[in-house]
Parts: C-alpha cells; sequence; structure tokens
C-alpha cells in the first residue's frame, strides 16, 4: 500500500470515528435531556434495539418485550438470571465499562441505593409519564415495578379449593403438620425479608409456632412448586406466581393463593442504566411501561401486580393494602430469624 | 547404532528439543496466565482491599456456627463417599478390565452411565423415583410392605436423607474413579498377576495384594477425585440436603454468593482459600504415598496379556455389575425419561399424556437448540484443550521431577477450590473488557473452563502418566527419535487411555456446568447451563427431564466414543487365563 493511500485511509477511519463519536455523544445526552416523544420515537427506531437484564420469569420478559417490539418495531433481547448473579455480572460490565443491558429488573432495591451512577435518574423530563406513577413507588434512580404477593401454593387433589388456609394464623395450625414444604428462607434476600415482614406483624413466637410444624425445607419456590404439582406436599409458602405458572398452563394440580394479615410484597424494581448501548430505547421503554399499554403488557399473563394498577383495571393481580418487605437486614436481624424458625442453632 | 552415533543424533536433535521445550513453557506460562491473572485479582480483591490485609475478615468468616455445622457435614460426607465409591469403581474396572467378567465394549461403558447426566439431572430422576410420597416406587413400595407385613414408613426410605445423599455422592463418584482406575488396569503389564495366579495367588487375593498396589497412583488420584467432588457438589446437596437439613458446604458458599447482595465472595474467597490449602496438601500426601511404595509401571518388554479366569464366579460378577448398574442408573434414568413425556412430575403414569412435547418445545425454540449444539462443540474443544494441556504438563513434571513437579502438580489443583461463580467473575473481569473484549464470546466460556476443569484433567493425566515408564522413552530417545515423535508414537499411545478417560469426566462436566455459564454466557452465547438455570427457575420439571435426557444422548454418545476410541492397548487381544 503507498504512503498516500494509507494516510488518506486513516484520515477516512478517523472521520469516522468523529463521526460515530459526535453520533453516540449525542444519542446520549438526547436520551437525557428533554425530547419530544416523536423524536424519542424515532431515535430508539434508529437504535433498533433494547437488552433487558431481568430475574423475572422468560414468560413474563417475553410478553412484554414482544408488546414493546408490536408498538415501536424495537427488537427486545434479554438475560435471565437469579437476583444476585445478574446484578455481579451487570456490575462487572459497567466496571469494564462495556455496559451490555439497557434496562435491569431485580428484587432488590440496595445496588440502586448503594450504587446510584450506575443508573440514569428518574425524573418527569426523563420519562413523561413518571408523574402518572405512584410517588410511594418512585424513587430517584429507579420505580418499582410491581408489587409480588408472597404466595402459598397447594395441591388440590389433597386439598380442595377453599378449603386452603387464607392467612398466616390459619397456615399455623398444627392440622398442617407434616404436610408443609417451607420454602428456604435462607436463599434470597426477599425470603428474608418476608420472615422479617412477618415476624414484625405477628412476633417471634408465631414463627416459633411454625418451625413446630415441623416442616421439610425445599431450596426454592421453583422446585416447591414442582413438588406440589407432584403431591409430594399439601402447601408450599412462600412462593411467588411465577414459579407455577408454567404447571398451572399445563393443567397439574396446583393453585395459588396470597396470604393475607400481613398482606407482604416484594418489590420489582426497574431502572435504566447509565452509559447503556440503546440509551433511547431505554428511556422509550422506561416511559412505555409506566404508560396503559405498559401496564397492560404487564399483566397480560396475569401474574404480576403492577403498582400502578391496584384495582385490576388493566388485568393485574389485585393486591389491597400491600405491604413492601425489607431488603436491607443486618446480620444478627438474619440470623435471630433463622433461630426463631427452627433452622439455626 | 554405536553409541557414538547414538550421542551424535542426540546431540543434533537439541535445538528441536529446545524449541518443543519453549513451546511447552509458552502453553504452560499462557495456562497459568488464564488460571492466575483471574485468581489474582479475585483474590486481591477480596483478601487485600486497598492492598491491605483484610484480618476481621478471615475471623468472621471462620467463626460462623453454621460454617462449623457445614464443614462437619462435608467431612462426613467425604469420609464415607471416598471409602464407599474408591473400592465399588475400582472393583469393577479391575472386573471389567482384568478378570473374564467383561464382555464384550458394552461392559466398559456400563459403569459410567450416572456419568452422562448432569448432577441436578441425575438429583431429580432419583427424587422421581424414590421421593417417599410421589416417586415412582412410593406406591408399590407401601404396597409391598402392607403385604410383607411390615410396619416400615416409606419415609424411611426417603432420599431426602442421610442415607439418600451419600447414595447419590456414591453414584456420582464410582464413575470418576471407575474410568481413572479402568484406564490404569487397561494400561497394566498383566506380567505381575500372572505370576501370582501360577503361584497359587486366590483372585480376591490377586485383586487386593497384586492388581491394587499395582495402580496405586490411580487409587489415589481417584480418591483425591471424590473428595474434591465431595467438596464441590451443589446440586445433590441443595436438592436432598436441604430437605433432610443437611448444610454443606458447597451450599453454605453458594448462599454466601448468592443470597442477598451484595455477595460475600470475600468470605467465600477465603473458604476456598482454606481448601486450596486442604486440596494441596492432599494432593502431596497423595503422591507421598504412591511414589514411596511404589507401582507397577508399563514396561518395554513384550507381553502376551491374559485376562484372570473367574470360573463360577463370572456369572454372580457380571450379575454383580448388571444389578449395580439397573438399580443405580437406568431405573432413575428411567424415571427421568418417563417424567420427560409427562406434561409434569406425577406420580402415576397416565399412558394418555406422555408425548414427546417437551422435547419438540426444545428443538422449536432456536435459542435452546443453539445452546444445545454449542455446548456440546465448546465442550468438545474445551475437553480436547485441557486434556492435551494437562497431559503435556504432567509428561513435563515427571521429566524435571523434585519441588518443581510438586508446585507445577499444586497450582494446577488450585482451582478446584475457588467457586465456579466467583472465578467466572475474574475471568469476565479479566477477559471480559478492554484490552481483550471477550464478554459475551464463546472464547472467554472456553478460557473459564479451561481453568476450572484443569485439576480434574491434571489428576487423570497424572495417573496415565506416573503408569508409564522410563524404558521405553529411553529407548526411544537413545535410538534417535526426536522428542515430538517420541511423545507422539511411544508416550501418547500409552498415556491415550487414561487420557481418554479424562476426556469423558470432564466433557460431562462441562456440558452440565451451570454456574460460571451463568456469568459467562447469555443470549449472544448460549449454553446448556444456561438452559438448566433458566427451566430450573421457571420452567416444569419435565422440561428439565426433557433436557437432562438430550444430555444424557448427547454425553452416551460422545462419552462412548472416547471410551472406545481409545482403548488400552490390551484390549481385544486378551484371552483368559483360565483357572
Amino acid at each position: 500500500m503507498s504512503k498516500t493511500s494509507s494516510n488518506h485511509l486513516r484520515t477516512r477511519i478517523t472521520a469516522a470515528l468523529a463521526v460515530a463519536g459526535v453520533a453516540l455523544g449525542a444519542s446520549a445526552a438526547l436520551a437525557q435531556a428533554p425530547i419530544s416523544r416523536d423524536a424519542l420515537i424515532k431515535a430508539a427506531k434508529a437504535e433498533g434495539k433494547l437488552m433487558l437484564y431481568s430475574s423475572s420469569g422468560e414468560t413474563q420478559s417475553k410478553t412484554v418485550l414482544g408488546a414493546f417490539e408490536a408498538e415501536f418495531g424495537i427488537a427486545g433481547s434479554w438475560l435471565r438470571l437469579t437476583t444476585i448473579p445478574l446484578i455481579q455480572r451487570m456490575s462487572a460490565e459497567i466496571e469494564g465499562k462495556d455496559v451490555q443491558a439497557d434496562v435491569v429488573s431485580v428484587s432488590t432495591t440496595v445496588p440502586f441505593i448503594e450504587h446510584p451512577e450506575w443508573f440514569v435518574k428518574m425524573t418527569k423530563e426523563y420519562a413523561e409519564n413518571l408523574p402518572k406513577w405512584p410517588t410511594r413507588w418512585v424513587s430517584p434512580n429507579y420505580i418499582s415495578w410491581t408489587a409480588d404477593n408472597f404466595y402459598l401454593a397447594y395441591n388440590t387433589d389433597q386439598i380442595p379449593v377453599g378449603t386452603h388456609p387464607k392467612t398466616y394464623a390459619e397456615l399455623a395450625d398444627p392440622k398442617w403438620k407434616g404436610k408443609i414444604l417451607l420454602t428456604d428462607p435462607r436463599v434470597a434476600d426477599n425470603y428474608f425479608g418476608w420472615l422479617d415482614g412477618l415476624e414484625k406483624a405477628r412476633g417471634a413466637d408465631f414463627l416459633r409456632k411454625i418451625a413446630a410444624l415441623n416442616a421439610t425445607l425445599t431450596p426454592s419456590g421453583a422446585s416447591g412448586a414442582q413438588m406440589i404439582a407432584a403431591g409430594a406436599f399439601a402447601i408450599n409458602f412462600p412462593t411467588f406466581q411465577d414459579f407455577s405458572a408454567a404447571l398451572i398452563e399445563k393443567k397439574a394440580p396446583i393453585a395459588l393463593f396470597a396470604i393475607t394479615e400481613p398482606t407482604l410484597v416484594s418489590e420489582r424494581v426497574i431502572a435504566a442504566l447509565a452509559n447503556s448501548p440503546h440509551p433511547n430505547a431505554a428511556r422509550l421503554f422506561m416511559d412505555w411501561i409506566m404508560s396503559e399499554n405498559g401496564i397492560k403488557a404487564a399483566c397480560k399473563n396475569k401474574t404480576v401486580a403492577v403498582v400502578a394498577d391496584p384495582e385490576g383495571k388493566f388485568g393485574c393481580v389485585i393486591v389491597k393494602d400491600p405491604e413492601p418487605i425489607t431488603y436491607i437486614l443486618t446480620e444478627e436481624r438474619k440470623k435471630q430469624l433463622v433461630k426463631d424458625m427452627g433452622l439455626a442453632n | 547404532m554405536t553409541m557414538n552415533a547414538v550421542s551424535q543424533t542426540v546431540e543434533n536433535e537439541r535445538p528441536r528439543y529446545r524449541a518443543i521445550t519453549a513451546l511447552v513453557v509458552v502453553l504452560a506460562a499462557l495456562v497459568f496466565v488464564a488460571i492466575f491473572f483471574p485468581l489474582g485479582i479475585i483474590l486481591q480483591r477480596a483478601l487485600l482491599p486497598n492492598w491491605k490485609p483484610d484480618f476481621a475478615l478471615w475471623a468472621t468468616t471462620l467463626s460462623q456456627p453454621d460454617l462449623m455445622v457445614a464443614v462437619r457435614n462435608t467431612l462426613i460426607i467425604a469420609f464415607l463417599n471416598t471409602i464407599i465409591s474408591v473400592p465399588i469403581g475400582i472393583f469393577f474396572a479391575w472386573l471389567v478390565e482384568r478378570t473374564d467378567a467383561r464382555w464384550g465394549a458394552l461392559s466398559r461403558l456400563l459403569p459410567v452411565i450416572p456419568l452422562l447426566l448432569p448432577p441436578v439431572a441425575m438429583t431429580i430422576g432419583w427424587l422421581f423415583l424414590a421421593d417417599p410420597r410421589a416417586g415412582f416406587l412410593a406406591a408399590p413400595l407401601q404396597s409391598l410392605f402392607k403385604m410383607l407385613g411390615l410396619a416400615i414408613d416409606p419415609s424411611a426410605l426417603a432420599v431426602q436423607s442421610w442415607g439418600g445423599l451419600v447414595l447419590l455422592y456414591v453414584l456420582f463418584s464410582v464413575p470418576h474413579v471407575y474410568v481413572v482406575a479402568a484406564a490404569a488396569f487397561g494400561s497394566l503389564d498383566p506380567s505381575l498377576e500372572e505370576a501370582a495366579r501360577i503361584f497359587g495367588k486366590g483372585r480376591l487375593k490377586c485383586f487386593w495384594s497384586i492388581s491394587v498396589p499395582a495402580i496405586r497412583h490411580a487409587v489415589g488420584s481417584s480418591a483425591l477425585l471424590t473428595i474434591i467432588s465431595s467438596f464441590g457438589l451443589y446440586s445433590i446437596p441443595a436438592l436432598l440436603g436441604t430437605a433432610a437439613r443437611i448444610d454443606v458446604l458447597s451450599v453454605y458458599i453458594y448462599r454466601l454468593l448468592n443470597a442477598s447482595y451484595p455477595p460475600k465472595i470475600g468470605q467465600a474467597v477465603v473458604l476456598g482459600v482454606v481448601l486450596i490449602v486442604v486440596i494441596g496438601l492432599l494432593w502431596l500426601t497423595q503422591r507421598r504415598i504412591a511414589s514411596s511404595t511404589g507401582h507397577a509401571q508399563i514396561g518395554g518388554m513384550g507381553v502376551r496379556p491374559n485376562l484372570i479366569g473367574l470360573g463360577a464366579w463370572r456369572w454372580p460378577a457380571r450379575i454383580l455389575l448388571l444389578l449395580y448398574v439397573t438399580l443405580t442408573s437406568i431405573l432413575p434414568l428411567l424415571a427421568l425419561f418417563v417424567v420427560s413425556l409427562q406434561p409434569f412430575w406425577r406420580s402415576t403414569i397416565v399412558f394418555d399424556q406422555l408425548s414427546f412435547a417437551n422435547f419438540f418445545e426444545f428443538w422449536s425454540d432456536r435459542q435452546s437448540r443453539t445452546a444445545i449444539i454449542n455446548s456440546a462443540w465448546l465442550a468438545v474443544l474445551t475437553t480436547t484443550a485441557v486434556v492435551l494441556i494437562a497431559g503435556i504438563l504432567s509428561i513435563v513434571g515427571k521429566n524435571i521431577g523434585g519441588a518443581k513437579e510438586k508446585w507445577l502438580g499444586v497450582l494446577t489443583k488450585v482451582p478446584s477450590a475457588i467457586p465456579h461463580i466467583v472465578f467466572a467473575v475474574g475471568v469476565l473481569v479479566t477477559f471480559g473488557f478492554a484490552p481483550f473484549f471477550l464478554n459475551g464470546t464463546w472464547l472467554i466460556i472456553f478460557i473459564c473452563y479451561l481453568a476450572v476443569y484443569i485439576p480434574q484433567a491434571s489428576i487423570a493425566a497424572e495417573s496415565a502418566v506416573q503408569q508409564v515408564g522410563n524404558q521405553l522413552v529411553e529407548a526411544s530417545r537413545i535410538f534417535g527419535a526426536r522428542p515430538g515423535r517420541t511423545f507422539r508414537t511411544v508416550q501418547l499411545p500409552l498415556i491415550l487411555p487414561g487420557l481418554a478417560a479424562g476426556w469423558a469426566l470432564i466433557f460431562t462436566l462441562v456440558v452440565g456446568e451451570l454456574n460460571a455459564a451463568a456469568i459467562l454466557a447469555g443470549p449472544r452465547n448460549p449454553v446448556i447451563g444456561y438452559l438448566i438455570l433458566a427451566l430450573f427457575d421457571n420452567g416444569t420439571y419435565s422440561q428439565l427431564a426433557a433436557l437432562g435426557s438430550i444430555i444424557g444422548i448427547v454425553s452416551g454418545i460422545t462419552v462412548s466414543a472416547a471410551l472406545l476410541f481409545a482403548r488400552p492397548r490390551f484390549s481385544g487381544k486378551a484371552g483368559s487365563s483360565g483357572d
């Protein structure tokens, strides 16, 4: 290659990089600044893609992203992992300055509080639907998207529908001894939060009463649902709807009931990542999930309770007087709780 | 050829020998970078935050009462697993490789059947079979007890118990012991056994006092593999141990990393460092015992191998083997397959509802299909690379000997003590971004697997290499063969059965790997582990069973091919020595 052509090539590459840099910078700036909806849609469509990191079930992500694509023509893909590996992966990518996710949705608030710089600030300039979202569920850099009830799953061959326990007090009845499969509360923050909420509402003696039922432990709500459907146990709690959705669809003898007194809920939060590869698509998506269409899409499978639809008018699961659990507990508190539940010495 | 001519030839070969040495050094350096660069980053972050030692972390980690319970339970399981699995695996290997109980290639594959499933699939297979209330055996057992007038509560035979837990650890470990021991027996010079038989030693006496000591390295290696897997297995204790309230170290470490945010990586790494020391000491002890007492090696003498005739015990031995395989492998595999045909797991089989829908569901989903196909390729490539590297390092280690060999041996075992998920984070941080930018690629998973499976590969390779004597190699060198040719035509064929055994082991581990996949795989580079995790959390056990069956078929074909392709040198030529 001659020196002249080499210089020419270098000039062209430099120019291309400069244009790309300006475009990227402009795109990022556009994603934060006030913008008309039409301009945002145009910019998001130009990006053409959206990556969602989510710990919710595959079906839920598929449904929501499918509806988003149907409305805007922006193809969504998702990475589905449980909360902690998902955040570990995301934090490594942020640290490596190679952010892959545009939007993240998990069942914990801790990383959003500890690392606010990772996320885009939620303002009405950023998302025009934000003022419509219940203020109780809005935080500086994320929104609480759904308030997932803690359920009990029961085998309908063993317990006819309607005769199942409906409150925690009924659940502690000694008649259920030997029939209960308890999801090990030590496996995840939200189960610890559930234990904490239950103790606060009903006291440590109540936990000891549950412990006296001598429940068998299961390492996850997912395996608990399978055991209930198979008839290995009559009742599994605490659990979430996602774990039983596929079984119910296949007509397995399993049903769910949202336990009350107290009505504890686990918040699923959602946020857009700063420096994401598709900032405009992320912004449009965040705005869209707060719209009527977005809420309807989230509730299409009838498995989640979107916090902006407490009455269920868009088809969401109704949760009355939800009491969100806390995700931040001290080690001492955790130790005391598992001790009261008879899971540690 | 005169001695002068031989010296001249050796002199001429020196530059080539240096080139090969340099190649080996570069290879070793690359492997060590893949292992120790990510590991170094993890250790520094966890143990030396701000480059200062955090002694409080050690105190907090090691003073947890729950940890003591988990360690105690793990030690009990490791002890029971080792003393049960090693004799069973070695005995079956001896039956198949050294006696006329073997019948065709089939018998060589029977004991490795449990190896074909990832541990999570094997565990749920046993749940389907032996859950006291919903297992396929629950109702027949209850009827049987009733008929016999026995007042036995079926819960007493639950697989979710100490007994069930140890049983599954043993089932997982026996094939590991078997393949290593079978490779050693297959390569063993049979003259010692024949001499013993001529001098009137009984069959069992021959097994115990001649055959087993002759493969002492393989026995030690398989015991070490068993102990390492006892420390590291997660799926079995998570599913069965949790229900029985038996906490073990792997589940304890998993909770440290997965239960809360931020994950307690520091505590997990502290435990990993303690495990590194324990495994290193065990490896050194195993080497010392095996070396100090001597063992038989493949020599340069021409031999005409004969199998030990079991006489009247031939068929009982075969029946024992078949019974073991049926009870421990075929039944749970069948249970897994039946459930894969059901819409969901249920204890009664409704024939009208059986279908291949779960299989078609996988095949119709593009990402699942891609994950299965590409995982198989990734496993073939990774396993071949890791076994070759381990083989070369073992040969080099044997040649250099002394303290350097010991260090090489210990260093290649280090990754076995680090949880895969922690190691994967280190690999992602190291190679995922600038300047490598491997995030979301196959190469990053390849690098991670290369590092995490080097311990198992090196244990299998060391066993194979130690079994080969020096006579043939020295003879080859003296007669002017280049080092490469000596390796290719003398050493490789002799250690090939051992390497193939290691290959088979690691292939199945790679195919079913979950935790590193969680960090490194994704929509752009899906692997089977990613699918298993998704199904385990949000699918049905029927879908998981279907995936387990597919993995079983893929692993079955591949492992059979590997073990049959690299048959020991005496196989197929042996006759029976009779009684």
